[in-house]
């Protein structure tokens, strides 16, 4: 049997706590639980902790600041809870380097399913190629923001992105020049089922290109590499803002 | 009176500098008309002493000459403006013999001599007091020859002199100029407590106002910088208990949802799930209505053709198909997230009530429209404007069975009037509701 994922809940409230861990457990997942900061520290101590559950609203230190020092002491995945649903509060807990936000209520089965989605994403690069956090992705003149989750082009122009365009083109700008195939790319976005969305990449990859202008017969952007998969020709910048 | 006050001007600045000029004219035409008649009395009256003279002198030049040689004698003489002839009996003027010119003219003489005024006689003596000569004399020389005076010109008051008029002139200046400044003074308060009030409207933050100038001034100012505070203080504690309130409730909803997991009967654990998701949406729902105005988000240039291509294909992930007709020409200037949510809204409407959405959007120089369109029974004609509203739902039976506050299409209106546009609703020929949203392009970008 394979080993267990291991999941950190921190939340200041013990029904929470403990009903999480029960049903990470139930999903098939190993779970530990802090009541905050300092029980933090000592359980990432204590356990091997794959992915933590962060509330931003903690008694002691603040979500935000606690996942800003953990962020800089390791590479943990982070997944924020907020009982405060503010589009602002979203942005600075992705600044503050969460790897996914979540509103509570939050409907358990999506826990599950942006627990795995994260794993999986920061899994598929290996340690010493997993991309340092920043909030803005800057390339050839676009700049795509990861805590608006909103793509600028070069003229300034807002340019709104579905869901799956944005983890597209999130995935290309984290291997930028590294051809990725048809495979590595469903399995990035969508997890296993690499035959069933097949075509469904090549979809996303022309709406991409239509959203970065770029002509889908002579691409200069997103290049189709015959036989292979796809790649993003161009150098991405890391900068904390979209100047 | 009521239609002359329709041409009144309606600035209170002009109203008032128009009153004081006014009343201005009208002191200084007074003290002028009273200047003038005293100055023409005292004018006739040096003139009529001069007349007297000059009169004196022609009669006693003339009575020391001959009868015979006083027609020759008369041409050598100084007659000034006057016209001096000799007359008959029978010429001679059949008014009264005059007061005043005939007893400064004996008083010269020493002796009495007849005078009597040509024309008009009326009023002789008041009309030459205020120098209204009459157009002549006959006056009866020692002998009893008629000697006639006449023809006077020039014998109304002379023109003012002209640095009398200048004065009066840079007089009137000066006090217009003062008056103005007086005005603007008194007015300049009340335009920038409009404005205040204009600004803080839109910004709650706004600085305020200086407390400074005349009592009245600094009072009204005072008074509106406690009512900004005030206002703000509410607005703030609004906000802070809606935070408090939305954290509350969102932490029991989150245990109740994680206790539901744990129900085993699949379909109660699904309807329970389903009641948490819907209470969850009425408090995401509130808090975007109360918050929405108050968004300080930024404007920025929108790629309005991804937008919408983008929620359609998010839309379809949860398996709702949405049709995109036209397209926006241009990038449109606005608050992306607050055009989400309300696209949002009225496509959840759309789909909520009428099964479908089909989007269309029309778009020129002027104006960004873009239309909601469902196939669902529509909305009663009588209801329209009403369902806009917050909280107002036109069927609460209905709505009650699919969920939802009544505020999508309240917040969706907001977000439209915050941009300067609107959202008009009307029920389609072929029946379903057309929601349209007008975003008109020159007031966002001005926003």
């Amino acid at each position: 049997m394979e080993k267990r994922d291991c999941i950190l809940i921190v939340d200041d409230e013990p029904e929470i706590r403990r009903l999480l861990v029960d049903y990470l457990m139930r999903n098939n997942f190993e779970a530990v639980a802090a009541r905050d900061g300092r029980e933090m520290w000592q359980a990432l101590d204590r356990h091997a902790i794959d992915l933590v559950v962060l509330d931003l609203m903690l008694p002691d230190t603040d979500g935000l600041t606690l996942c800003r020092e953990l962020r800089a002491k390791s590479n943990l995945p982070v997944l924020m809870l907020t009982a405060l649903g503010e589009e602002a509060d979203r942005i600075v807990g992705i600044e503050m380097g969460a790897d996914d936000y979540l509103v509570k209520p939050f409907s358990p089965r999506e826990l599950l399913a942006r627990i795995k989605a994260v794993l999986r994403r920061t899994r598929a690069l290996p340690p010493n190629l997993r991309p340092e956090s920043a909030r803005c992705l800057c390339f050839a003149g676009w700049c795509l923001d990861t805590a608006e989750r909103l793509l600028t082009a070069p003229d300034g122009v807002a340019t709104p992105l579905s869901g799956g365009e944005y983890r597209l083109l999130h995935i290309l700008l984290d291997h930028p020049n590294r051809v990725l195939n048809r495979d590595q790319l469903t399995e990035m976005i969508h997890g296993r089922e690499a035959e069933a969305y097949d075509r469904a990449i090549d979809v996303q990859v022309s709406r991409l290109r239509q959203r970065l202008r770029d002509d889908s017969r002579e691409p200069n952007l997103i290049k189709t590499v015959r036989g292979e998969g796809y790649v993003l020709a161009a150098s991405v910048q890391r900068q904390a803002s979209c100047a | 009176m009521r239609l002359s006050w329709r041409a009144w001007p309606s600035s209170l600045f002009v109203r008032m500098a128009l009153i004081l000029l006014l009343g201005l004219l009208v002191a200084q035409g007074l003290s002028f008309w009273l200047q003038w008649g005293e100055r023409a009395t005292v004018v006739s009256q040096a003139r009529g002493q001069n007349f007297a003279d000059r009169m004196a002198e022609v009669v006693r030049a003339l009575e020391a000459t001959a009868p015979a040689e006083r027609s020759a004698a008369l041409a050598t003489l100084p007659y000034g403006d006057w016209q001096v002839t000799l007359i008959s009996e029978d010429q001679v003027s059949q008014n009264p013999p005059r007061g005043p010119v005939g007893a400064m003219l004996s008083a010269r003489l020493g002796s009495a001599r007849e005078v009597r005024p040509l024309g008009g006689a009326a009023g002789m003596g008041m009309g030459m007091m205020h120098g209204n000569m009459p157009r002549g004399f006959d006056v009866r020389l020692q002998g009893g020859q008629w000697l006639r005076f006449s023809g006077a010109r020039q014998l109304d008051t002379p023109a003012l002199p002209r640095d009398l008029i200048l004065r009066l002139a840079v007089t009137l200046m000066i006090v217009t100029a003062v008056v103005m400044l007086a005005v603007r003074q008194a007015t300049q308060p009340l335009k920038q407590l409009a404005q205040a009030a204009d600004t803080l409207g839109r910004d709650l933050d706004a600085p305020a106002l200086a407390e400074e100038g005349p009592t009245e001034t600094r009072r009204a100012a005072q008074a509106f910088n406690r009512m900004q505070a005030r206002i703000k203080r509410l607005v703030n504690e609004r906000s802070r208990a809606l935070a408090a309130v939305s954290h509350d409730l969102r932490t029991p909803l989150t245990r109740l949802r994680l206790r539901a997991e744990l129900v085993d009967d699949e379909t109660l654990r699904d309807q329970m799930a389903a009641d948490l998701d819907a209470m969850a949406a009425m408090i995401d729902a509130t808090l975007d209505y109360l918050r929405g105005l108050q968004t300080s988000e930024a404007v920025r240039p929108i790629d309005i053709n991804a937008l919408l291509a983008s929620m359609s294909e998010d839309a379809l992930v949860l398996g709702r198909r949405i049709s995109i007709q036209g397209q926006a020409l241009a990038p449109y200037t606005g608050r992306l997230s607050a055009l989400r949510r309300a696209l949002q809204n009225l496509i959840d409407n759309a789909i909520k009530y009428g099964a479908c959405a089909h989007l269309r959007v029309d778009d020129d120089a002027g104006e960004l429209r873009i239309m909601v369109e469902d196939e669902g029974p529509g909305i009663e004609p009588h209801e329209l404007a009403r369902v806009t509203e917050p909280y107002y739902r036109p069927d609460a039976s209905r709505s009650s069975a699919t969920g939802g506050v009544g505020l999508g299409l309240s917040i969706a209106k907001d977000i439209a009037l915050l941009h300067g546009g609107d959202l008009v609703l009307a029920n389609r020929a072929q029946g379903g509701l057309c929601a349209t949203l007008k975003l008109p392009r020159v007031a966002a970008a001005a926003a």
